[in-house]
């Protein structure tokens, strides 16, 4: 509840012309927003870039943001957006220049410096990327964000059971995808 | 009936009551199928928790700010050069359309001056040459249907007519003669004609 207090606060703030309210915001979610579109997207390069669209939809639309749900699901929203509208894109790029999608780019940005923790999240990465966009989504918020269904379904729009559904289908092509690794 | 998958998922998520977990893992126990099916969840989950709080190298995390007001600006930019392109386009537009408006309207201003310094012999001569052109032009075909049109509203006209009575004191003040002069001999035939077929004649 503090938290959201002091959102609302920087964002009174920002609208009133205070800039660094909105970079101290930024700050505060950017990781989170790094971290759903990383998962997304498989990728650094294309975390990042959404995370600066991300950014600048912020700054321009928290001036019209009415509070009627907490900033952060709103933030989420715009991001988990943004992620598949990105994934889509790129769908049609390769169709249209009949490249091959490809389900995994390995970066070495080196933003993770610990090297064990780049392999153990390369590993789950390059296995979530295997999955369809919509079990993809529900999957990331369900275990990541241990979002309920409920605010997985206020966040995409879609029933719990449609949600539940994806989610299950998810673990199950999860199981056989590290089953077969393993092999 | 709860599927094992969503009784891993309570289990993981900590939605069971005391009681649903002791049954849950008595169940796992009691079942050979269950307990594998549950260690591959639970792999999954591991690899999860395993990359859940990877933190991000600080030099990265230092930029995103400064990287997003770059672009802020360079877009603020854009968009004023935008605004300046459309009102250049608009104000191009209205210049040309002007331009246009004016020329036209000075050609007529032309026209009716030059006309109003033409004497009659000069008008008189023009529209001669005028006709002479358009003599060069003669369809015979396009007259012929002219015509074959303007004898079927002439037999309409004569045969409404003929029931008009209102119209008749306009017949008094129609000089023959004169009306003579406008019909050919193939419309008198059809007037003939017409005329006879009603006995009038």
């Amino acid at each position: 509840m503090q938290d959201l207090t002091n959102d609302d606060i920087l964002i009174k703030n920002f609208i009133q012309g205070d800039e660094s309210a909105f970079n101290r915001l930024a700050t505060k979610y950017q990781e989170k927003i790094y971290w759903h579109a990383r998962r997304m997207t498989g990728n650094h390069l294309d975390a990042d870039e959404i995370l600066q669209e991300v950014l600048i939809v912020l700054y321009k639309k928290l001036k019209t943001f009415k509070f009627k749900c907490s900033v952060y699901t709103w933030i989420y929203r715009i991001t988990n957006t943004r992620s598949i509208n990105f994934l889509k894109k790129n769908r049609l790029r390769n169709f249209l220049t009949l490249n091959e999608i490809k389900s995994y780019r390995d970066d070495s940005n080196n933003i993770i410096a610990d090297l064990e923790q780049r392999q153990k999240l390369e590993k789950i990465e390059k296995a979530i990327q295997k999955l369809p966009v919509k079990q993809r989504e529900v999957f990331i918020m369900r275990s990541y964000d241990e979002m309920t269904y409920e605010e997985i379904s206020k966040v995409t729009g879609k029933s719990t059971g449609a949600l539940k559904a994806n989610y299950f289908h998810a673990i199950n092509k999860l199981k056989e995808l590290l089953k077969n690794d393993e092999q | 009936m709860m599927s094992n998958d969503e009784k891993f998922d309570m289990y993981f998520f900590n939605e069971m009551n005391a009681k649903e977990k002791q049954s849950f893992e008595d169940e796992i126990k009691s079942s050979k199928q269950m307990e594998e099916d549950f260690d591959r969840y639970k792999k999954v989950f591991a690899l999860v928790h395993d990359s859940k709080n990877i933190k991000l190298d600080a030099l990265y995390t230092q930029t995103i700010i400064p990287n997003f007001r770059n672009r802020l600006e360079k877009k603020k930019k854009l968009s004023i050069l935008v605004k300046y392109g459309y009102a250049f386009a608009v104000l191009f537009i209205a210049v040309i359309g002007y331009s246009i408006i004016t020329n036209v309207m000075n050609e007529k201003q032309n026209l009716q001056q030059i006309y109003t310094r033409l004497t009659n012999d000069e008008v008189n001569s023009l529209v001669s040459e005028m006709n002479i052109d358009a003599e060069n032009y003669y369809d015979e075909n396009a007259i012929e249907k002219i015509d074959s049109i303007y004898n079927i509203e002439l037999v309409k006209d004569v045969n409404a007519s003929l029931y008009d009575n209102s119209i008749e004191s306009g017949y008094k003040d129609i000089n023959i003669k004169e009306l003579d002069q406008y019909l050919s001999d193939r419309d008198i035939d059809l007037i003939f004609a017409e005329l006879s077929k009603k006995e009038i004649i």
